[in-house]
């Protein structure tokens, strides 16, 4: 039978090349943007002698992320910890939620309306009432961080689980697999790109979660070092703290992208 | 091109009953209308009707996904109702899970049943081998044509090896040149394999030409009209659709069908 060669058209994967002058467009006209609004920053504190406790300029911030950089670091390092740490408890929590939702109808109807209600409290409010309950180390920090990552990798997981294809699914049924093998090779799989748009809020939110968290009370910490050093009109180093914290966010953003491509390689080709 | 013949059998061809099975879904939908149907062991028999007419639910009732309210369906005289594990099963859709290369999609019966993946693999590039898809092996079914994603869930159908083969319209997506082809790629297949089939077909032409039994379903609620026999030689060619015994089949049971589909269709317009 020639059936492979009447049909040896293979949709190949095309190498986007017509696309790569306007990738370069799209990322070197922000960088462009970008520098020219810093220049424009430096230039104006320059030319209208503004005092660096009311607004210091871009060169007098980096200068200050080098001198300080002992101080930065310190705060940095605990920021990241109550990042990490808070995180992996919502998002343990939010899987464990998510699976109850998904498998237990008992559990849907009595558990997931609280999860949504539990969205509503203003979480900034509550960290002053977690400090004093927890206390002034990361502990409260933690658990401010694992209340915002909780419900956006629940609702995801919530909807990935439920998105596989009824037919999959009976075909796996048809072959006698388990719930346990169903869930394996295909509830699972097909949560995954869900379950990865989650992340990547959860982690975005995360670090504004975290530097909130601190203001009202901590020990260390990048959210510490702005409500102190503001007291203290070193504006400068505030601003290095923020730039720092946006690197941060930034890192969290990108982070998914780059966990993606190694958890779903599938996904990279055949979208030609 | 070495190796041992396909698939080592797991269960040979066993014949199928199915006994005065009725369905009637809620909300008072009749699906399935006492319904007999018989293949011997090895045969290739085809269920011809109307859209609409319950042939899905009446596939899904023998796969042992649906329930029956009565009747029951017999593998080698064993009492299958209502269980799963005896069929190869192969919808129009392919089902191929994107996120399995084809290799892996091949095997997935074998994974659900357990066996090592070294002896999986090895009758899988058997198969690839011996359908042209060998270079397709670690790929994802994105970048394969139609044509050759059919393919592949035909191999995962052949490797879970079950006695009895549930095709539910499994070229009806694909062109008219591609799907001919493919039909006579079945039949080719089949006749090394020795499988019971049921084929599930809207398609007159295409029921005779690939079975050995043709039942015909009326529109629903979906109860038998007919069995033909088709008594065509074995191995055939796109040509046998020329053949006097071919044509008068066709005329029969076209005619049939179409009566029952105007019958639907003056239904559903009243």
């Amino acid at each position: 039978m020639t059936i492979s060669d009447v049909e040896a058209r293979v949709q190949s994967v095309n190498p986007r090349t017509e696309g790569r002058t306007s990738r370069w467009a799209s990322v070197g006209i922000p960088l462009v943007i970008f520098a020219a609004l810093i220049l424009a920053w430096e230039g104006a504190v320059r030319a209208l002698n503004i005092v660096p406790a009311i607004l210091p300029a871009p060169s007098r911030v980096l200068s200050t992320l080098v001198k300080e950089h002992d101080l930065l670091i310190d705060g940095m390092a605990t920021t990241l910890q109550e990042i990490v740490l808070g995180f992996l408890l919502g998002f343990a929590l939010g899987i464990g939620v998510a699976l109850g939702v998904v498998f237990s109808g008992v559990f849907r109807r009595t558990v997931y309306p609280l999860v949504v209600i539990s969205q509503l409290i203003p979480v900034v409010a509550l960290a002053p009432v977690l400090v004093i309950i927890l206390g002034f180390g990361i502990e409260p920090k933690v658990v401010i961080v694992a209340l915002g990552v909780f419900f956006p990798i629940t609702v995801t997981a919530v909807a990935g689980l439920t998105s596989a294809d009824p037919e999959m699914i009976n075909l796996l049924r048809s072959l006698s697999a388990s719930r346990l093998q169903i869930f394996r090779m295909v509830r699972g799989p097909a949560a995954l790109p869900y379950l990865m748009t989650g992340i990547q809020i959860a982690l975005t939110y995360a670090v504004t979660g975290a530097v909130v968290a601190e203001w009202p009370g901590a020990q260390k910490g990048l959210g510490l070092l702005m409500v102190t050093q503001n007291a203290l009109s070193r504006t400068d180093i505030v601003v290095a703290a923020i730039v720092i914290v946006t690197c941060l966010a930034l890192v969290m953003y990108a982070l998914p992208v780059v966990l993606r491509r190694l958890v779903m390689p599938w996904e990279r080709i055949g979208r030609g | 091109m070495t190796g041992t013949s396909a698939a080592a059998t797991r269960e040979s061809a066993a014949s199928v009953r199915v006994e005065a099975v009725s369905k009637v879904f809620p909300g008072d939908v009749r699906a399935l209308d006492d319904i007999n149907l018989e293949a011997d062991a090895g045969q290739f028999v085809a269920v011809v009707g109307p859209s609409g007419c319950g042939k899905s639910t009446l596939f899904n009732i023998v796969a042992g996904l649906i329930r029956p309210d009565t009747g029951r369906v017999l593998l080698g005289g064993r009492d299958i109702t209502g269980t799963t594990g005896h069929c190869g099963y192969m919808l129009q859709r392919d089902l191929l899970l994107p996120w399995r290369t084809v290799i892996d999609n091949v095997v997935i019966g074998l994974d659900v049943l357990g066996v090592p993946r070294s002896e999986s693999y090895a009758r899988a590039r058997e198969l690839l081998q011996r359908f042209g898809l060998q270079r397709f092996e670690r790929s994802y079914p994105a970048v394969l044509s139609g044509g050759m994603r059919q393919r592949c869930a035909v191999i995962r159908t052949i490797l879970y090896d079950a006695p009895l083969f549930l095709l539910d319209e499994p070229f009806t997506a694909l062109d008219a040149q591609t799907r001919l082809l493919m039909q006579e790629w079945l039949l080719e297949v089949w006749s090394t394999l020795g499988k019971t089939v049921f084929y599930i077909t809207h398609d007159v032409d295409e029921a005779i030409f690939l079975s050995d039994r043709v039942f015909a379903m009326s529109a629903r609620p979906g109860h038998l009209l007919t069995m033909v026999e088709v008594e065509l030689e074995r191995p055939r060619s796109h040509e046998v659709r020329f053949d006097p015994h071919f044509v008068g089949l066709k005329a029969q049971l076209v005619a049939l069908i179409r009566g029952e589909a105007e019958r639907a269709l003056a239904a559903e317009l009243t």
